[in-house]
């Protein structure tokens, strides 16, 4: 069962008031099923970053997941090991 | 003649002293509109190549957009142009403030200047009349005093832009400022400017925009207001604290986050910058006095300050910082001391310096420094230790002054490597001589994304306000060459379909929305052809590998991720039809895009295709 930590930077970071967070899934664990973890361990950031009621990011967020952005496709395997960052795309001037 | 244009440009020959107005062709506005594209337009054809940017061929161009002086939400932009001496190439910068449609209340749309004067001056349009005058007593001031001198003269009803010592001084990293601290701040015009001894131009006047549908105006503008007082669309950028805070919010988070490039392009925010909260939204403001606009904002973004009380004694009315300043200056150096941001951004005000190129070459030269390419011996004895706010204060002021090592600052990093050496050159990042704007491309990596391709290949290397490059950034020269805020983004989501209805309303146009973007990607491919006449081919430019990841960060936000800037140059080439080696448009698209004399230019008939003739 892989044990999965999920780094949050930026905003959501300061939304969620923690730098990361850590869970332990079942095997075949998908990156939506962090998400589902992630609006149950951390509720603040369901409606900000995760759709409500749902397993997917709201539009402008996104996961680096091993070096790879993810922004819609969340069927991707998570891994004990796997670099898992939360990150909100914005622009500044 | 279309409305929303005054109908004239003015020459100033300033090396003869003569003034000329010109009518402007209604065929020319409708294909490039204004700003930099009909400033393109203009240099490319009345201009030949080679000509040295500091010299009296240089056509410096000053330009407004049939939106500018209207009612429309965010008219007031200034674009400069002109051959920039930073990269050789095309150069264009933008600014806020009052000039531009005090200069279409006075009765141009544009104003260019060749030559040089034989003795510094200024200019004045004055309700239609021009006139060059003395600017002696102005040499030598900075743009605070300038603008102060000349408003005291001509009342306060004056506009004006000028430059200070740097820009006299030809230096590479000079600017043009408005209303102390409205900056056309990059490609080097200010040295343009300087080397015209022009030092300011000052603008008054009562007349009126002319507008085909006033009500049709209003009403567009009652709309947008209201999308801006609602939620923001997903997807959108829009920025509900940004009427409070600017851009001045964000460079905290960006630091943390991987947006914000790191210690010279080189560091990673949770390592090496841990603590950026001396760049957060509240430190910025910390010290405001009041909020301020550009003409008719209805935002009013900006802000000025209270006087500086502490360390640094910065006076009452600096401007709040944006988050370009906070980058170059904050991140960038490692720097997390807000009152000392504060205090460089109003030196590069006062004096008329560029904040990004500014701020990234002392990043550049601090990281000579902590790498022993440079001594205490070199820096006239100032430690320019990464974090070391006072250095960078300290030599922020000597790069303005045009003293001591500053001097070899003054230029850019890719200049003061080059006079530097020993290794220095590897920790210059640049793209064609030109810093690059606060904008990591590895945070905005993504299927479709030009954020790594666009500092490589826009006309004007290194620029972030492009937003990309190709067909995903032909509405941004829409936005420039109507005279309308970039930053409208972050207040309402489609800003096309406002600039559609002001325009169509204004000039009385029945443009599309294809008829517009085809518009946009003629400018694009204007700005392009400029630069491939001087016989700059952007594929010979380089993206430094830090700025895309080559390697990849092993830890943080951005760990793993490479730009595959690559790729999305190669994309970018086809979408519009440009070759893949040369960039060179093919002739089709120069035909279909209206541009048969460029065509001829680079696919000539008798000869073998691909270059200018």
């Amino acid at each position: 069962m892989p044990e999965i930590k999920v780094q949050l930077f930026g905003f959501p970071q300061s939304v969620a008031a923690r730098r990361d967070v850590t869970f332990t899934m079942d095997d075949g664990a998908t990156l939506a099923d962090v998400i589902a973890n992630l609006r149950e361990s951390i509720p603040a950031l369901e409606g900000f970053a995760i759709v409500p009621g749902e397993n997917r990011l709201v539009e402008n967020f996104k996961f680096n997941h091993n070096g790879r952005l993810v922004y819609s496709d969340f069927s991707a395997e998570v891994n004990s090991g796997d670099r898992i960052a939360l990150l909100i795309q914005v622009q500044g001037g | 003649m279309a409305k929303g244009y005054m109908g004239k440009i003015l020459h100033v020959d300033l090396t003869s002293g003569r003034l000329e107005d010109e009518i402007l062709d209604e065929k020319m506005l409708y294909d490039f509109i204004g700003g930099y594209g009909l400033g393109a337009r203009i240099l490319y054809t009345r201009q030949k190549a080679g000509v040295d940017p500091l010299g009296p061929d240089n056509m410096l161009g000053f330009l407004t957009g049939p939106l500018t002086g209207t009612q429309a939400s965010f008219a007031a932009r200034l674009t400069v142009v002109g051959k920039s001496p930073l990269t050789g190439g095309w150069g264009d910068s933008n600014c806020g403030g009052h000039f531009a449609p005090y200069l279409k209340f006075a009765g141009y749309d544009g104003v260019f200047f060749t030559g040089i004067a034989e003795k510094p001056v200024y200019l004045l349009i004055d309700n239609g009349k021009a006139e060059i005058r003395d600017a002696g007593h102005l040499w030598g001031r900075d743009c605070y005093v300038t603008e102060d001198i000349i408003k005291e003269k001509l009342g306060a009803k004056t506009e004006c832009v000028c430059i200070g010592p740097p820009g006299e001084n030809r230096s590479l990293l000079s600017c043009i400022v408005t209303r102390r601290g409205a900056v056309a701040g990059r490609s080097g015009l200010g040295a343009v400017m300087g080397s015209k001894r022009l030092k300011a131009i000052a603008v008054r006047g009562d007349r009126e925009v002319p507008v085909v549908d006033p009500e049709g105006v209003m009403e567009w503008k009652k709309r947008h207001i209201a999308a801006m007082k609602g939620p923001a669309p997903p997807g959108s950028v829009v920025d509900k604290e940004f009427p409070k805070y600017g851009t001045s919010h964000v460079a905290d988070p960006f630091a943390q986050a991987g947006n914000a490039p790191i210690k010279n392009w080189g560091g990673i925010g949770i390592i090496d910058f841990p603590d950026s909260s001396g760049l957060s939204g509240d430190a910025a403001i910390a010290n405001l006095e009041k909020k301020s606009g550009c003409w008719h904002c209805i935002v009013g973004c900006e802000g000025q300050l209270k006087a500086g009380t502490g360390q640094y004694a910065y006076p009452r009315g600096t401007r709040r910082v944006e988050y370009e300043t906070q980058g170059a200056y904050g991140t960038m150096c490692l720097n997390n001391n807000t009152e000392s941001i504060n205090m460089v951004n109003h030196l590069c005000n006062c004096y008329g310096i560029d904040t990004i190129s500014a701020g990234c070459t002392i990043a550049f030269a601090m990281e000579c420094y902590e790498k022993g390419i440079l001594t205490k011996a070199d820096t006239d004895g100032i430690e320019l230790t990464w974090g070391n706010h006072e250095a960078i204060v300290a030599m922020t002021e000597k790069m303005a002054r045009g003293e001591g090592f500053g001097r070899i600052l003054a230029d850019g990093s890719k200049v003061a490597a080059e006079k530097i050496g020993g290794g220095s050159e590897q920790y210059a990042i640049h793209v064609g001589g030109q810093e690059i704007g606060m904008h990591d491309p590895k945070f905005h990596q993504r299927p479709g994304s030009t954020a790594a391709a666009r500092y490589q290949m826009d006309a004007t290397p290194g620029r972030h306000t492009q937003m990309g490059v190709g067909p995903g950034s032909y509405h941004i020269h829409i936005y420039n060459a109507s005279g309308w805020c970039l930053l409208c983004d972050l207040v309402a989501a489609n800003s096309m379909i406002y600039i559609q209805g002001f325009m169509n309303a204004i000039t009385g146009w029945e443009r599309s929305m294809d008829d517009l973007l085809e518009a946009g990607e003629r400018i694009a491919n204007i700005r392009h052809v400029f630069n491939l006449r001087e016989g700059i081919n952007p594929l010979d430019w380089r993206l430094p590998d830090r700025v895309i990841g080559r390697p990849p960060h092993r830890e943080g936000p951005l760990a793993g991720i490479t730009a595959d800037a690559e790729a999305q140059i190669f994309w970018t080439l086809g979408a519009m039809d440009w070759d893949r080696h040369t960039t060179v448009p093919s002739k089709k698209k120069l035909l279909q895009l209206g541009l048969g004399d460029i065509a001829e230019d680079f696919w000539p008939a008798a000869a073998a295709p691909g270059g200018p003739q």
